[in-house]
């Protein structure tokens, strides 16, 4: 597959849509447009775009996802238009520019990105160029079910008609190649998703992963739109679309592959509601570890609570099958940092990455502007007052993919 | 935690939940088994009398569990 | 260069006072080093001066803290010290919390301090989140060990240089999110791969115990038994106008259910952001098994069940807040005459 870069330094709004040289020029009317298909005008939107270092606070974010294009097929098979040749051919994406989506609703929780001051340290978006579409429903007896789906459509459609303004240009290209064996350690990864039913969903190819079997998929699949999410649960901890494309395993796996080891993609499958699906989980992830004859696994979870079970289950299974294992997690360790981090543990566990501890409390500086809503979802305080809180609502604050140089230390 | 807290004053307290481990490592001394994460006590593709008799099972369990005497932890599946 | 000032806390028996029979002694302060005072002086070295040793009885300090805390706060005020320094207390299990106390206490009034004791001391739990606690052995055997180990410590405090507990030997106060130069992702395969080797790895993330609680007694008589429901799953009223947070909770709720068979979806919903509300808010005894637990009072199973439902959100909340909302809801219940408790869980 040839991904072809282009770096976005400028947005503008104007009448028509043009890219030139890192300037974007988008038409809120044919992106407006482009979000609505096959949405029955149920929609609108506020269209808004903020730079890094600017006292604006990002408020209600249901997703984050990298504009994609695919001159001959679908960049977000199921979602949007054309073929599936997802992992293949020529894919367009935009550098720097993240396209976030705002909506509040009851059962969303609260997402801020803050694009300055303290808040801003907790987040990559904020180092980012964002453009963002603040949904309005304009049909309040919607039915969450089709409204958790239009949330997905529109996010998906309005990114590839981002990147297709730019399919033209070609500032850098690059080639992903999925893993040829060798003789090195071979290094796989277990990846879960949390996929419960609406607004709590995550898609494999547009198809809800709820009940999923665990599920091969290739480096290049991976970020080439095959996962979407439409999880907007706990902010901090939850993988948006943009950090399925962007993966750090993956991307840190394909781009160190036939060095110390040979890096042979994901095994992707869902945090189960009973118990013996995430024994089920644990256990087929192992299988297909064997088949891909790995020596050790990397393993990262969606969410927290009964998530953490997953992980353990995996770990042990693995470990038990003599595959070598690293577990990355968040803790939510109280705001000191000195409670058990995690609801489950077992003593197989013997190498963790901390992606920081969801309970330790901020304060936030004011801010000059909100996009996405005038109060945060509490009803505490206006968007853009100075106040103190827990990580846990600053989105993606301690991802579990490991995207952030955050850990935690003792003091 | 709420269990154990319930169980620290001298009232025994039985939790019923899906995922064990969970109970098990934050240490509540009395689990009964449920059915899954959304519906701990029911089983709405089931037909409505299965239901019932199912959900009566676990409630029975979870009275057993308060009749138990405990040494460290008690799980019924 | 002006030295560093140091007011040192020492309990009667170091400061040569006497033993147990002199435990009642009050509160005292003379300038200068004493008793350990005079090791710490020489640790320390010439950039440092004990402007004063603060001393109480073991007993005086324990049955007086509400006057002597005050007392020793406001002197060590008046020297305007650089540091605090409290013991070391060794396994001592009065004098260990009151070196912790009079840390944590300078430590909020804008000193900084460094005490020591021995891991069983109880003052280690109550105290080692406020302050620097070194680690020492269990008796005044190891004060020759004790005193170079916190001496370093302070001068590494004093002159603004990093610590950590690890290098610096003293109990850990807790954790801190801290940005490094290497992202989860890499760090976890550099983690892989020094495993694959056989190298020992240092994990990043700990796991405590979770504190153990003695089994309540069982219901012998459950015929005249009275019961209760308790869940974490979100239960509210059906327009939710207590206002129960779906994640994050900071309050449990108390729903009346006297004289009701079943939970009628009309009078109650589900609020909780950990999973997907819809079969609770259809038939909310899917969550809370009412209509069976009534069924089971009225063909004698147990006798009474409470009138109150004890609600709250398990998703994302502290631990802290859980078990505050645990003691209270307990207290009620025993209040209430509860015998046993059925708690659901999602």
């Amino acid at each position: 597959m040839i991904l072809i870069q282009n770096t976005v330094k400028r947005v503008t709004f104007g009448d028509n849509s043009s890219y030139q040289n890192g300037l974007l020029t988008v038409s809120k009317e044919e992106l407006s447009a482009a979000a609505l298909k096959n949405t029955d005008g149920k929609y609108a939107f506020d269209i808004d775009v903020c730079c890094p270092g600017e006292k604006t606070r990002i408020v209600h974010i249901t997703d984050a996802i990298k504009p994609s294009y695919k001159p001959d097929a679908a960049a977000f098979p199921g979602w949007t238009e054309g073929e599936n040749k997802c992992g293949q051919g020529e894919t367009v994406q935009l550098e720097n520019l993240c396209l976030l989506q705002t909506f509040a609703y009851p059962g969303i929780q609260e997402g801020i990105v803050d694009m300055s001051g303290e808040g801003a340290k907790y987040s990559l978006f904020s180092k980012k160029i964002n453009l963002v579409m603040s949904v309005k429903l304009l049909d309040a007896a919607i039915e969450k079910p089709v409204l958790a789906k239009d949330l997905v459509r529109m996010q998906t459609q309005a990114a590839e008609y981002l990147a297709s303004i730019a399919k033209d240009a070609c500032e850098k290209k690059i080639e992903i190649n999925n893993p040829q064996p060798s003789s090195l350690p071979r290094v796989g990864y277990a990846y879960f998703v949390q996929a419960q039913g609406p607004l709590r969903n995550v898609f494999m190819y547009g198809k809800e992963c709820v009940n999923m079997k665990a599920t091969y998929l290739s480096p290049a699949e991976i970020i080439d739109g095959a996962l979407v999410s439409g999880n907007y649960i706990i902010a901090c901890q939850k993988n948006p679309t943009i950090y399925h494309q962007e993966n750090p395993v993956i991307r840190y796996g394909i781009a160190n592959s036939g060095k110390e080891m040979d890096f042979v993609g994901a095994i992707c499958a869902t945090e189960s509601n009973l118990l013996d699906g995430k024994r089920e989980s644990a256990a087929s992830i192992t299988q297909k570890a064997l088949e891909l004859h790995c020596d050790g696994m990397i393993i990262t979870q969606e969410g927290g609570g009964h998530a953490d079970v997953d992980l353990i289950f995996t770990n042990d299974a693995l470990t038990d099958a003599g595959i070598r294992t690293v577990v990355i997690a968040n803790e939510i360790a109280g705001p000191d940092g000195i409670l058990p981090p995690l609801v489950s543990f077992s003593s197989k566990v013997d190498a963790t990455i901390s992606t920081g501890n969801n309970d330790q409390v901020i304060e936030l500086d004011a801010m000059d502007k909100s996009i996405g809503g005038d109060a945060i979802s509490n009803g505490a305080h206006n968007a853009t007052d100075s106040f103190k809180t827990p990580l846990g609502i600053m989105y993606t604050a301690t991802n579990q993919l490991g995207v952030s140089n955050m850990t935690t230390k003792a003091y | 935690m709420l269990v154990k807290e319930i169980e620290r004053v001298g009232i025994p307290a039985v939790q019923i939940c899906t995922i064990l481990p969970i109970a098990q490592t934050v240490g509540a001394n009395r689990i009964v088994r449920a059915i899954a994460i959304p519906t701990p006590v029911g089983a709405p593709n089931l037909p409505a009398e299965e239901e019932k008799a199912l959900r009566e099972s676990i409630v029975s369990k979870a009275i057993r569990a308060l009749e138990t005497e405990v040494n460290g932890q008690l799980t019924i599946e | 260069m002006a030295k560093y000032r140091v007011v040192h806390y020492i309990n009667q028996f170091y400061a040569g006072i006497g033993g147990e029979e002199q435990a009642d002694t009050g509160l005292f302060c003379e300038e200068g080093p004493k008793g350990p005072g005079m090791a710490f002086k020489g640790a320390l070295g010439p950039d440092f001066e004990i402007v004063a040793t603060i001393y109480c009885g073991d007993n005086y300090a324990v049955d007086h803290t509400e006057q002597v805390m005050p007392q020793i706060i406001e002197t060590i005020r008046k020297y305007n010290p650089d540091l605090v320094i409290a013991g070391p207390a060794f396994n001592a299990g009065r004098y260990g919390p009151m070196c912790g106390a009079v840390a944590k206490a300078a430590n909020e009034a804008g000193f900084l301090s460094v005490t020591g004791m021995y891991e069983e001391n109880p003052g280690v739990e109550m105290y080692s989140k406020y302050t620097y606690i070194v680690k020492t052995a269990n008796s005044a055997a190891g004060m020759r060990k004790a005193v170079p180990a916190m001496a370093a410590l302070c001068k590494k405090l004093v002159a603004g240089e990093e610590v950590s507990p690890d290098a610096d030997g003293y109990f850990k106060r807790g954790k801190k999110n801290v940005f490094v130069d290497k992202n989860g992702a890499q760090r976890a395969f550099e983690m892989l791969m020094a495993k694959l080797k056989g190298e020992p790895v240092v994990q990043e993330i700990e796991m405590p115990p979770f504190e153990a609680v003695e089994p309540a007694a069982p219901i012998k008589d459950m015929k005249h038994a009275k019961l209760a429901l308790v869940t974490d799953a979100g239960l509210t009223d059906k327009t939710n106008s207590f206002r129960l947070e779906s994640s994050r909770a900071s309050k449990y709720v108390a729903l009346s259910i006297a004289g009701m068979d079943s939970l009628s979806a009309d009078d109650f919903s589900a609020n909780h952001g950990g999973y997907d509300n819809t079969q609770a808010n259809r038939n909310p005894n899917v969550i809370v098994p009412l209509d069976v637990v009534r069924s089971f009072q009225k063909a004698g199973a147990f006798a009474e069940l409470e009138d109150t439902i004890y609600s709250t959100t398990g998703n994302g909340t502290s631990l802290k807040n859980a078990q505050s909302f645990g003691a209270e809801i307990a207290n009620r219940l025993l209040a209430a005459h509860v015998n046993g408790v059925i708690l659901t869980s999602t």
